[in-house]
């Protein structure tokens, strides 16, 4: 038992010493609280002192190191700052130690100082350890390929995943694709690999001890998976996934890119056509049936093509909306915001160019046509006014109406502004959709006053002009005192059109079929008009013509009696155009050629013929004008065979 | 039935240490003092799951005795821990490639081989 004493001895002697280092150790840190290699040492001290105390059996000692290597821990990880009172701290624990070890007491009773120190640890050591780290779980993705040989030397991969699947919730893939063909199989080989998703308690360390002699040879890779974002952004970005799952995947495309898309599309689709009527000529040509499988492709190819350009017009809406409440709250008014129809779609370009005047006409709808609520009361109405925005598709146009529960458009005012402007003659009887339509006339304003919002003279008749530069129509319904609609035609797309070819003076034309209400014989519905004013017949309505070939200074050559009528709307205008000679109808890409020349002479654009030529493309809308409604352009004659010359030879 | 281990070892008291904790832990312990003991055990007991041999001995070594288990079509498949000494790392890289299972270094607690064997035994009926 000497030599027994003698270690004792040798024990207490070293624990002393460890005990003083611990002491100047946790003053050093107090000073230099971010220096790890202090609180290394110190680990280390009091971990010989728990370590020995233990052996030794020095219960109470054994208990106490271990508290405050969890303390020690916690600063060396940081989740803990020393300060002064984690000194003291320190201090007072290195004198429980003296005492305990100069009492020699092995396994005495506690006293309450050391309690309470003890207690105190526990504490501090389960408050800080914010993590929680025993408690908390960690997920891991274990990735397991038992070398092939495994079971040659007596392990089985299973008991370690068994051991997994004890140690927390798995989630295990088994990977069977290395497994051969069943005659090939060697049974005593293990061909699989594990790809382990697992939430446990476990340390890395303690999995890898899991996988205790299978790792040397196996492949076997562990990564934690950092803990996600907190679950609310979670639950956002699932909604998010979700609605954007709902809609179709998306991506965007350059307009450009697009616009150069279409435009190759049109070109194909004009060789087509072109090679389609080659071989009619050819009934006996076995590339005819190729010719004709050609054809449905390329018209298929054209309508999706030229949808990548649609876009529902409800991302619109949803911008009136914010504007209808901007605006009535501006005004003191109260407005509610109608929409239908926000997945009629259009052609992208045209929703960008019909912005600006539909934020005129539902900014006059709530500044002149909505009343205050005062006034709505009083006439019996509800307060809060409606404004009702719907988009149809009415067979190849797209129509928009904007309507208003307001006063409505006062006709007797209009007529005297209309008269008083030098428009109309007093006297005139004039229908009721002509007085309304003066509103569209430049520089007419029927606001009686000029408010921030509109009255500013930039009025109804820009709006027109914008919608008629997409080939759209604007029409005007209205009855005082109940509200006002404004409805707008748009064509679907501006890209390719449908166009009816003529001949006239050998030069080619086309008009957009959009336009054209029906084609007959000149000389038939012919009147010769007394007052040198060109007149048609039609079933007892007088219609006006004109001659192309007078317009543009050409030549015609064949016979009067041969002559061929195109009968145009737009709108409520109606006019004949008198052509030498019918071609056919087909689809067109029309480019622009007015942007080259700077000239307003009734021509949109050209378009290119299934032989290669051009054909000039025109401007419905422009020429009523001229011809039907004010007279303020001169045209400037035979500039366009002068233009067609410089487009052939380009 | 409680499971069974085979302990191989030239020393009687390592033996009795080893079977005295094993047998404490709940497990059915066979000893023998050579390999060649073993062998016949093995031969006369299917329901080993579980060999653990000590390398250097008199006769047969534990390598090859890991070596002889390997080839034995009955016990192919049996888990086998060396008792290696740390003194000598390439007698572990030989016992591996003769196809034991685990190791332990000698000397080693009672309790570090509980765990091993916890470790690799085949769990019957699994």
């Amino acid at each position: 038992m000497n030599s027994g004493e003698g270690i004792k001895d040798t024990f207490f002697e070293e624990s002393r010493f460890l005990v003083s280092e611990m002491e100047s150790l946790a003053l050093d840190l107090e000073s230099e609280p971010e220096n790890k290699s202090i609180a290394e040492s110190l680990f280390r001290a009091v971990h010989t002192i728990k370590g020995s105390s233990g052996m030794f059996g020095f219960e109470n000692a054994a208990e106490l190191g271990h508290l405050l290597e969890n303390i020690i821990t916690l600063i060396r990880e940081g989740h803990l700052k020393s300060d002064n009172r984690i000194t003291d701290l320190f201090l007072e624990c290195a004198d429980e130690f003296k005492v305990l070890f100069e009492n020699k007491d092995i396994e005495g009773q506690k006293s309450q100082n050391l309690k309470e120190k003890i207690l105190f640890l526990s504490d501090l050591a389960n408050s800080n350890n914010k993590s929680g780290e025993k408690n908390k779980l960690n997920e891991y993705r274990i990735f397991f390929r038992p070398m092939e040989k495994i079971f040659e030397i007596g392990l089985d991969p299973y008991t370690n995943i068994e051991e997994l699947i004890e140690s927390g919730e798995c989630a295990i893939e088994c990977d069977t694709a290395n497994v051969p063909d069943l005659f090939e199989i060697n049974p005593e080989k293990c061909y699989l690999s594990f790809d382990i998703k697992i939430k446990t308690k476990l340390s890395v360390k303690e999995i890898k001890d899991i996988f205790l002699f299978v790792e040397d040879d196996s492949e076997i890779i562990i990564e934690e998976i950092l803990p996600e974002l907190p679950e609310k952004t979670e639950d956002i970005s699932d909604k998010l996934k979700k609605y954007i799952g709902k809609k179709d995947s998306s991506i965007v495309i350059s307009t450009k890119k697009l616009d150069d898309m279409v435009n190759l599309v049109g070109e194909l689709v004009m060789n087509q056509s072109r090679l389609y009527r080659e071989m009619l000529l050819r009934p006996n040509d076995p590339l005819k049936v190729l010719a004709e499988s050609m054809d449905e492709c390329v018209h298929e190819l054209r309508s999706s093509v030229l949808d990548l350009r649609m876009t529902p017009i409800g991302t619109k809406f949803s911008h009136f909306r914010r504007l209808v409440r901007d605006l009535s709250a501006s005004l003191n008014k109260k407005v509610e915001l109608y929409t239908y129809g926000e997945d009629t779609e259009l052609d992208k370009s045209i929703i960008e160019k019909i912005w600006d005047p539909f934020v005129h006409l539902i900014r006059n709808s709530i500044d002149h046509g909505i009343e205050s609520p005062e006034d709505r009361i009083k006439k019996g109405k509800s307060e809060t006014g409606r404004i009702v925005i719907s988009a149809r598709t009415k067979e190849s146009k797209v129509e928009i109406s904007i309507s208003d529960d307001g006063k409505g458009l006062d006709e007797d005012f209009i007529l005297n502004e209309a008269v008083k402007r030098g428009f109309a003659e007093k006297t005139q009887n004039i229908s009721k959709k002509n007085i309304l339509d003066f509103i569209f006339i430049p520089g007419f304003s029927t606001a009686e006053k000029v408010s921030g919002i509109s009255g500013r003279g930039i009025g109804m008749d820009a709006v027109k002009k914008k919608i008629e530069e997409v080939n759209g129509e604007i029409r005007v319904d209205s009855l005082k005192g109940c509200g006002t609609t404004i409805t707008i035609l748009l064509p679907l797309t501006l890209a390719i059109v449908d166009v009816l070819m003529f001949e006239t003076g050998n030069m080619c034309f086309a008009v957009p079929l959009s336009h054209i209400e029906e084609c007959f014989d000149f000389s038939r519905f012919r009147i010769e008009g007394k007052r040198k004013r060109n007149l048609l017949k039609l079933r007892d309505e007088f219609i006006p013509y004109f001659k192309i070939s007078d317009i543009y200074d050409l030549q015609e050559n064949t016979d009067e009696n041969l002559w061929q009528v195109i009968l145009v709307n737009h709108g409520s205008r109606k006019a004949g155009f008198v052509v030498e000679r019918l071609l056919r109808a087909q689809q067109a890409v029309i480019k622009s050629i007015r942007n080259w020349y700077g000239r307003d002479d009734g021509i949109t654009g050209a378009a290119v013929l299934y032989d290669g030529s051009l054909a000039y493309v025109i401007d419905v809308v422009r020429l009523l004008s001229i011809f039907t409604g004010n007279k303020d352009i001169e045209l400037v004659s035979g500039a366009i065979v002068e233009n067609s010359l410089k487009i052939g030879q380009a | 039935m409680p499971d069974k281990i085979l302990i191989v070892d030239d020393s009687p008291s390592t033996l009795m240490l080893m079977k005295f904790s094993l047998e404490k832990k709940g497990y059915n312990v066979e000893k023998a003092q050579n390999a060649e003991e073993a062998l016949e055990i093995i031969g006369e007991n299917s329901d080993i799951v579980c060999l653990i041999t000590d390398i250097n001995m008199p006769g047969m070594s534990g390598i090859e005795l890991v070596e002889k288990v390997r080839k034995n079509l009955y016990c192919k498949f049996m888990p086998v821990i060396v008792l290696t000494n740390p003194d000598s790392p390439e007698n572990i890289k030989k016992a591996r490639s003769a196809g034991a299972t685990g190791w332990l270094d000698k000397p080693f607690k009672p309790e570090d081989l509980v765990k091993v064997i916890e470790k690799i035994r085949k769990r019957p009926g699994k």
